[in-house]
C-alpha cells in the first residue's frame, strides 16, 4: 500500500477528532489551522486518545511524548491541526517495516 | 452444563486490615465468605504495582512474559520518554481469551492495560480509562447507551481523573479528604450497577471485576482505616474521615454479597487481590539520591521543588531538566520504582555484559543499599533488583534496568526534592507484597488455609474451576488443595500441549515455538544475561 499524502492523514485526523470530540459536542469546521487545544477544547489527557487512535488506525507508534514534550517548550495552546498533521506524515513508517 | 466463575477484584485487598474490618462488624458478608472459602494469602510480582500484576493475575505470566511493567512504557525501544501502556503492550491470552477459545463467554471490568478493548465474545469496559473518552473504551459499543438507558448507569463516572487519582500519592488539603473519597465510593457504586445489569441482562461464563476504590483509600487515609497508625485516633476529623472510609467498606460488602447471590451457588466464587497494603512513614527521592551521589546531574534550567516535597514530575519535566550527557540514572515514575540507565546522554541498549555497565549497577546497588533514614539511621533499600533477576522473558528489553525494593514496600518519589531520604509529616498507605486468594463454591474445601501462593496461581485455578484446560505459556498452577479429595480424583487438571493456544492477545502471534524460545535465548544472551 501506498504512503497516505499529507492530505489523506488530515482527513484521516480530522474523523478521529470528530469522533473524539463527539463526547463535548464540538460540531464546528476543522481546518489546518483549527487549534487543538482552543477550538477544538482538547484538553491533556486528550493527547493520550488521540495518539491512541492514530497509532490504531495506522498501525505503528509515534513518538508522541517527546512530541508533546517538546512543544511544551513553545506555547502548547498554538498547537494546530496541520502541525500533528505534519508530525504524523513524517513519522509514518513504510509498511514492510511496521512492528 | 459449562462451570461458571466469578472473579471479584479487590485492589489493595489484605488480610492485615480486612481481618480487623470484618470482626468490627464492617464487613459481615466478607467473614462469612472467608470461613467458607478456601483461602491463602497471595504472593505478588516485583514490584507489588497495579497494571503488571492484575495482569500477571489475569495471564498467569510474570511482567517480563506478558509486556506490562508499569502505568507506563517507554515510547521506543531507545526512548526515555514514557506513554501510558494499552491493550497492545499485553502479550499473551488472558483469562477472557482463553474462555472465548473454548466456547464461553466473559465479561471483564475495570482490569488495566485492556484499553483499546480486546475483540472478547462478552463485554469489556476498561480500567484506567480517563471519564472523557470512556465511550470509545467499551466493547460492544452499545454497551455504552445500554448501561446509562436500561440501567442507568453513570458510564463516564468509571473513568479516572488524572488530577484526582494524583492525591492518592501526593496527598491533598485537609478539606479535600471528604468529596475525594466520596468521589469512590460513588464511582464503586456504578462499577457495582454496572456488573448487576450485565450478570442480569447478559450473564456470561467467566464474569471479572476490579473493585479498586480501595486502593486509592489506602493509599491516601491509611492512618483513618487502620487505626494503630493514626496519631490521634479520637480526634474529630479523624472520626469522621474513618466513618466515611468504613461507609465505603460496609458498601463494598454489601457488593460484593449481592454479586455472590446474584452467581448462584453453583458457581466458583474467586476474590483476589493485586497486592496488600501497610503504613510508610518514609520518603525515598531517588533523583535526589541520584543526584546527590553523582549519578543524576540536573540542567542549570531543571526542575525544582523549594522546600516543598512532591512525588511526582511528568516524566518529559524529569528528562527535559536533565544534564543528559552527564547522567548515567534517573528514575522516570514513581510508581514501579525503576532506575534507567544512560549511556552518553542515551538509554542504554547494548554492552549489558560490559565491564562498565555491571560495575555502574554495583556502585548503584551498593550505594541505595546504604540509604538511610536521618532520624534512625535505619536502612530505606531492602534490595535492588535487577530486570534480568525479576523480569526475565521476550518482553524485559521494555523494562527499568533497575527496581528498587523499599524496606516498607513503598513507592519512591521522583521529583527534585531537597533531601533524599525523609520522613512523612503523615503516615501513607502503600503497596505491600501479599494479598489475598480466596475460592469457594463447588468441590471447595471450605474453611482451608492454606500457604502463601503465587499471582501467577490465580489464572489457572480459575480456568481449572471452569473445567478449562491450562495453556502451556501458563507459568502458575493450580491450587489443587483448595479442592476436596473427590472433587480433585473427578476433575483432574488438564494441560494443554505447547502450540495449541495463540500466543498473543490479538492473535497475531503463534505460541512460543522453540525456534522463537532459542532466539531469544540468544538474544538474552547477547545482552549478558544469561551465561
Amino acid at each position: 500500500m501506498d504512503q497516505p499524502t499529507k492530505e489523506q492523514v488530515f482527513n484521516d485526523l480530522v474523523k478521529i477528532i470528530r469522533d473524539l470530540a463527539e463526547d463535548w459536542e464540538f460540531s464546528g469546521e476543522i481546518t489546518p489551522d483549527t487549534t487543538m487545544l482552543g477550538d477544538l477544547s482538547f484538553e491533556s489527557i486528550d493527547a493520550v486518545a488521540l495518539a491512541s487512535a492514530i497509532e490504531e488506525l495506522y498501525g505503528q507508534s509515534f513518538p508522541f511524548a517527546e512530541y508533546f514534550s517538546q512543544l511544551e517548550e513553545r506555547k502548547i495552546e498554538d498547537l494546530r491541526v496541520q502541525d500533528v498533521v505534519d508530525f504524523i506524515h513524517g513519522h509514518l513508517q513504510p509498511a514492510e517495516t511496521k512492528g | 452444563m459449562n462451570r461458571q466463575c466469578l472473579l471479584l477484584g479487590l485492589d489493595g485487598a489484605s488480610f492485615d486490615y480486612l481481618e480487623p474490618l470484618i470482626r468490627e462488624g464492617v464487613m459481615p458478608f466478607l467473614g462469612r465468605f472467608f470461613a467458607s472459602a478456601a483461602r491463602a494469602p497471595l504472593q505478588s510480582v516485583v514490584p507489588p504495582l497495579t497494571p503488571p500484576a492484575w495482569t500477571s493475575l489475569v495471564t498467569g505470566r510474570s511482567p517480563g512474559r506478558h509486556g506490562i511493567f508499569d502505568f507506563a512504557a517507554p515510547e521506543g525501544p531507545g526512548s526515555l520518554f514514557q506513554r501510558m501502556i494499552s491493550s497492545r503492550d499485553l502479550s499473551g491470552e488472558t483469562l477472557w481469551s482463553i474462555a472465548n477459545r473454548h466456547g464461553r463467554r466473559a465479561t471483564a471490568l475495570n482490569f488495566p492495560a485492556m484499553h483499546p478493548p480486546p475483540a472478547v465474545d462478552g463485554c469489556v469496559i476498561p480500567g484506567w480509562v480517563p471519564g472523557r473518552w470512556i465511550r470509545r473504551a467499551v466493547r460492544p459499543a452499545e454497551l455504552f447507551d445500554r448501561l446509562k438507558k436500561e440501567a442507568d448507569v453513570q458510564v463516564e463516572a468509571l473513568g479516572y481523573w488524572p488530577d484526582q487519582e494524583s492525591k492518592a500519592i501526593e496527598g491533598c488539603r485537609r478539606e479535600e479528604y471528604e468529596p475525594w473519597i466520596r468521589l469512590h465510593i460513588e464511582r464503586e457504586r456504578e462499577w457495582f450497577r454496572a456488573l448487576r445489569y450485565l450478570m442480569t441482562a447478559d450473564p456470561t461464563d467467566l464474569t471479572a471485576i476490579v473493585f479498586d476504590g480501595a486502593d486509592k483509600l489506602l493509599h491516601l487515609c491509611w492512618t483513618s482505616i487502620d487505626p494503630r497508625s493514626a496519631p490521634e485516633p479520637s480526634e474529630a476529623p479523624f472520626v469522621h474521615l474513618r466513618g466515611l472510609c468504613l461507609q465505603y467498606f460496609r458498601e463494598l460488602d454489601s457488593f460484593l454479597e449481592a454479586l455472590v447471590g446474584l452467581a448462584g451457588p453453583e458457581t466458583t466464587v474467586v476474590m483476589a487481590s493485586d497486592h496488600g497494603f501497610g503504613p510508610t512513614d518514609t520518603l525515598l527521592s531517588l533523583n535526589t539520591w541520584l543526584a546527590e551521589n553523582g549519578f543524576l546531574v540536573w540542567a542549570s534550567d531543571g526542575p525544582h521543588n523549594g522546600e516543598a516535597e512532591r512525588v511526582h514530575y511528568a516524566t518529559h519535566e524529569i528528562i527535559r531538566g536533565l544534564d543528559r550527557a552527564r547522567t548515567q540514572a534517573v528514575a522516570l515514575m514513581p510508581s514501579a520504582n525503576g532506575i534507567w540507565l544512560l549511556k552518553d546522554g542515551e538509554r542504554w541498549r547494548e554492552g549489558f555484559d560490559s565491564d562498565e555497565y555491571r560495575s555502574l549497577r554495583v556502585r548503584l546497588v551498593e550505594g541505595l543499599l546504604d540509604a538511610r533514614r536521618p532520624d534512625t539511621g535505619e536502612r530505606v533499600v531492602r534490595r535492588v533488583w535487577t530486570r534480568e533477576e525479576i523480569f526475565a522473558g521476550p518482553f524485559f528489553e521494555r523494562a527499568p534496568d533497575l527496581t528498587v525494593e523499599l524496606v516498607d514496600s513503598g513507592h519512591v518519589s521522583v521529583a527534585r526534592n531537597s533531601r533524599a531520604v525523609t520522613v512523612r509529616a503523615q503516615v501513607m498507605g502503600c503497596h505491600r507484597p501479599l494479598g489475598v486468594f480466596a475460592i469457594g463454591g463447588p468441590g471447595v474445601r471450605g474453611g482451608a488455609q492454606l500457604g502463601v501462593r503465587s499471582i501467577l496461581d490465580v489464572a489457572p485455578t480459575i480456568l481449572h474451576a471452569m473445567g478449562l484446560p491450562i495453556p502451556a505459556a501458563v507459568e502458575g498452577h493450580v491450587v489443587e488443595e483448595a479442592f476436596e479429595r473427590d472433587w480433585r480424583q473427578a476433575h483432574p487438571v488438564v494441560h494443554e500441549r505447547a502450540g495449541a493456544a495463540p500466543d498473543a492477545e490479538n492473535g497475531s502471534g503463534e505460541e512460543m515455538d522453540a525456534q522463537s524460545r532459542e532466539q531469544i535465548a540468544r538474544r538474552l544472551k547477547a545482552l549478558g544475561y544469561m551465561g
